[in-house]
């Protein structure tokens, strides 16, 4: 019977053109957002090659320069010598910079920390236009080097991203809302509701037929666009990870769906009107997508608001002032801090360079605590939105989209974190040489750390994701189970008498 | 008789429970709004000046110095905020706050808010703009969608029609009363708006205040008189309630959510931003090879001899100025021909993608609506170029001071320290700095009041239309 009653459904949806409409209404959708975030990932993905390519060109000249001082000191039977700073460049016969490691470790080389996109990057943008994923690697003071972002158009962070995300978390619910906020209103004032239920069928059978029909359909229709979207924009298509991501955004984007048919199946048991039903349905879209997101965000800045970052840039420079009036001091603070290299105390190295970095270092040092701060507020922002995610199905959505897309917080602050230790040894490198004076050699080139990332374990992300899924299941299933109970109290036809 | 169709149809509404709630729910939200948003701009200002001033005390009391070091210390811009931020914050989160002002090089604003707020920030701020954009055109289609459909299905609209009144009054005898019912809700927010605004100390920033908000009120006025006049016309053309919002809903949604998403995509893509790592490799390259193909060596070699023969000496060390002032500022004036030619050209990337965003307003109201209001409230990309413009006069009021220090008071090859007063003679950004005048504004975002009232025209005409063929 249910099977039968399932066929009258599809047949019946399938003859009505506004479906055809709706379903090619989504796939376009689908499809021009996979395109839109294929381009938005392709010029991050770029960025940061282009940025690679040109600190590639630098070191080779550098190293081009120290290869050649180095045929020169050979030839000529001289002591090779570390690079002497001077106010005109150096003549053939002189060492050049590319041999001093304080000057090349500073910034005449940076090493491009780069985030590589996951294999389902071009899905969600997430955090990802604001979040840089390479970052510049120089022995410069920590603002320095965690603050540089891209050039975006402000005005296109402010509207968002036109990814699958989007559609997903905003369009779809429309289209889900579309399809059955009139499923059970229409058939009473049709008066074929009546008729239907003259026959060997219950109401809540012919609520599940309808239900399932249509959630096969959209469902159907959507994860085929997503599919075509992966093939098309896809990165990594031979990891078994990202089809494991890909199936968590097939699971979260069917949950998503189920909630929101859940919820026109209990405003449809209610017994209202067609038109009640829409604008009931259609406010609470508003209130669920818009209202609720914006009033969490807004509650989370008011209990943990940032730490001011021009406070900060103020910090810094008064830390910078000081190091600088006393410089006696701070040269001799830096240097016990690296006390281990310097090879006797009367070699200490006075001149500006030295000075320079141990002004960095006392910013640095100034900034870290700062920086501290707002990572830890924003992280308190953070559990608190985690909490209060599960009052809106979007935020949920919007919160497991970027995870599974590896554009969310958590994932660029791991990332920032390998960063920051690889700047830890990037430093090292060089400053031992520079304090030791050691002049850097042609094959030390090939010696410079490297920037390895170490991807987090996938697990960590899905377990991340666990919170939302759940929730979102949880609600649909409260949603369904309260339909289904109101459908007990539904008043098929109106007592004539 | 316009008064008794309003009348009737403001008294069906207010007693409509949905009303109330709709009402009760829009004014507190926009009530938070508007005191969150106050409160917040006060942060913003208290933070911004606060930072200034100790900023601007750093550079001052550098004491005895090279200029030249003075100058690569440099000192800090930070965007300050119009008072109307309360209201709309526009891309304010999303554009760098401080500009660092140092010699040699021009960077750009830095220390976006948004990276210091969690993910669901994206989803917008809940300002005063973000709710008249986005919730009011709603709510003024929930009111008003059953206007004319609602009395067919009824069948009042048979009753309605013998009274043998003209469309006309009949339009507008609808429109009044939906209108009023929107105001009664509006009104009190004006009013806080107005008050808060009023507590502003009067000076220089808020001069222009009171024009800016009475042109804030006729945009907004014009959208939402598009939406009424839009939900009119649908509710008179589709026969069924229950169509007549999902049309409405679905343009709703296209404009609101839709098109500002596809502008920005679209527009990316007519004029992709370059990546910030290219521009500063063809700022580096344009330095060193000269826009007009001359090199910094052979203009550095020039200026040398330009010296010389301003003085009549023959050796650099006979000069009676420093070379090294010299040549630093000839330096600095290569690099700020190349840095307006790659910043300035950004800046005209970003516009050229919000003016393809704005004539995409022609099927999206809000499109041209959210840059007037930005504009308005001066927290659009006009107003922070201003920001960062500024910051760059001031920067080369700052190292040409210093250069020219060196060059007067030492000679060549000398090691000069100044006795730091040279400091106090830079112009501050905080006096220097004046938003854009809404003059110049206006004119830049003519099209966008032009395709405003377009809208408005057209969706009256839409309306009258329909109502004029109205079928029992």
């Amino acid at each position: 019977m249910f099977r039968m009653m399932m066929g009258h459904e599809i047949r019946l949806l399938a003859s009505s053109s506004a479906l055809g409409w709706l379903l090619a209404g989504i796939a376009a959708a689908v499809l021009f957002a996979a395109w839109s975030g294929g381009q938005t990932l392709q010029q991050q993905t770029q960025a940061a090659q282009v940025a690679r390519d040109i600190e590639a060109g630098k070191k080779a000249k550098l190293r081009e320069g120290v290869v050649a001082y180095e045929q020169y000191v050979e030839e000529n039977g001289l002591e090779f010598q570390t690079y002497k700073a001077m106010h005109r460049a150096p003549r053939p016969g002189e060492s050049p910079e590319g041999t001093s490691a304080g000057m090349v470790g500073t910034d005449r080389v940076k090493e491009y920390a780069v985030l590589p996109p996951s294999g389902l990057a071009a899905f969600a943008v997430g955090q990802s236009d604001l979040l840089t994923n390479h970052i510049a690697v120089t022995m410069r003071n920590l603002a320095h080097v965690t603050e540089k972002s891209e050039f975006q158009n402000p005005l296109h962070l402010l509207s968002g991203s036109f990814d699958l995300a989007f559609v997903v978390i905003y369009l779809l619910p429309i289209f889900v809302l579309g399809l059955s906020y009139n499923m059970l209103s229409s058939e009473k004032e049709q008066g074929t509701l009546a008729m239907i239920l003259a026959h060997p069928v219950s109401l809540r059978e012919l609520m599940a037929s309808k239900l399932v029909s249509r959630i096969g359909i959209l469902v159907g229709v959507v994860l085929a666009a997503g599919l075509v979207s992966l093939l098309l924009v896809g990165n990594q298509l031979g990891s078994a990870e990202t089809w494991l991501r890909f199936l968590a955004w097939a699971a979260l984007t069917a949950l998503y769906c189920l909630f929101w048919f859940a919820l026109a199946l209990l405003v449809n048991a209610r017994g209202r009107s067609s038109e009640n039903n829409g604008i009931t349905l259609a406010g609470l879209w508003l209130l669920l997508v818009v209202v609720v997101p914006t009033l969490v965000s807004l509650i989370a800045s008011i209990i943990y608001p940032p730490p001011s970052r021009m406070e900060m840039i103020a910090a810094g420079r008064a830390a910078s002032q000081e190091a600088e009036a006393n410089a006696a001091k701070s040269l001799d603070e830096f240097y016990f801090d690296h006390l281990e290299f310097v090879p006797n105390p009367e070699d200490k190295i006075q001149d500006f360079f030295a000075h320079f970095l141990a002004r960095e270092q006392a910013v640095s040092d100034a900034v870290a605590p700062v920086q501290q701060r707002f990572r830890e507020q924003l992280n308190q922002q953070q559990q608190l939105v985690n909490r209060f995610q599960f009052v809106s199905p979007a935020i949920m959505m919007r919160l497991a989209l970027n995870e599974v897309s590896g554009t969310s917080v958590d994932r660029y602050e791991h990332f920032e974190d390998q960063v920051l230790a690889f700047r830890d040894r990037w430093t090292e490198y060089f400053m031992t040489r520079f304090l030791q004076n050691v002049p850097l050699r042609s094959a030390d080139y090939e010696k410079f750390p490297a920037f390895d990332y170490q991807p987090e374990p996938l697990a960590l992300s899905l377990a991340r994701i666990a919170a939302s899924a759940i929730g979102l299941a949880v609600l649909s299933m409260l949603l369904l189970l309260a339909g289904a109970n109101s459908l007990r109290r539904f008043v098929v036809a109106a007592s004539t008498g | 008789m316009i008064t008794t169709i309003a009348r009737k149809e403001f008294t069906e509404i207010v007693r409509d429970g949905r009303f109330r709630w709709m009402a009760a729910i829009l004014l507190a939200l926009l009530m938070t709004a508007l005191l969150s948003g106050w409160q917040r701009y006060e942060g913003m200002l208290a933070e911004q000046r606060a930072a200034q001033s100790a900023t601007d005390a750093q550079f001052v009391e550098q004491g005895p110095k090279n200029p030249h070091a003075g100058a690569h210390f440099g000192n800090y811009a930070f965007k300050p905020a119009g008072p109307l931020t309360f209201f709309d914050n526009g891309v304010e989160n999303y554009t760098g706050v401080s500009v660092w002002m140092e010699a040699h090089i021009q960077n750009p604003a830095e220390n976006r808010r948004a990276r210091d707020r969690s993910a669901v920030q994206r989803f917008g701020d809940l300002t005063g703009g973000l709710i008249l954009q986005v919730l009011l055109p709603l709510m003024i289609i929930f009111l008003g969608f059953t206007a004319f459909s609602g009395e067919r299905e009824r069948g009042t609209l048979r009753q309605l029609m013998s009274l043998g009144l003209p469309a006309r009054q009949l339009l507008w005898g609808k429109a009044l009363g939906i209108g009023a019912a929107v105001a009664i809700v509006l009104l009190p927010c004006l009013i806080i708006g107005g008050l808060l605004l009023a507590t502003l100390p009067a000076d220089d920033h808020v001069i222009d205040m009171p024009v800016r908000t009475m042109l804030l009120v006729l945009a907004y006025t014009a959208y939402a008189a598009t939406f009424l006049f839009l939900t009119l016309a649908v509710s008179a053309i589709v026969r069924q309630s229950q169509s007549a919002l999902l049309v409405l809903v679905g343009i709703w949604a296209f404009g609101v959510f839709l098109a500002p998403r596809a502008a920005a995509q679209f527009s990316e893509w007519l004029y992709p931003t370059p990546a910030a790592v290219e521009i500063q490799r063809d700022i580096a390259r344009d330095g060193a090879e000269g826009l007009d193909g001359m090199s910094r060596e052979v203009k550095l070699m020039q200026a040398r001899q330009a010296l010389m023969e301003e003085y009549q000496v023959t050796d650099m060390q006979e000069l009676p100025v420093s070379w090294t002032g010299e040549m630093l500022q000839t330096l600095e004036e290569i690099d700020f021909e190349v840095f307006d030619h790659h910043f300035l050209g950004l800046q005209d990337t970003y516009l050229a993608q919000q003016r393809i965003s704005d004539r995409i307003g022609l099927i999206a109201p809000m499109l041209v609506l959210r840059t007037l209001s930005m504009g308005l409230s001066g927290t659009d990309l006009l107003h922070h170029f201003q920001f960062v413009n500024t910051a760059e006069t001031v920067r080369r009021d700052m190292v040409t001071k210093m250069n020219a220090d060196i060059k007067n008071n030492s000679r060549t090859g000398q090691f000069y320290v100044s006795d730091g007063t040279i400091f106090s003679a830079v112009e501050e950004f905080e006096s220097v700095y004046q938003p854009p005048q809404l003059g110049a504004l206006m004119a830049e975002y003519r099209w966008n009041w032009i395709v405003l009232l377009l809208w408005l025209a057209g969706s009256f005409w839409l309306a009258r239309q329909a109502v004029g063929r109205l079928e029992i």
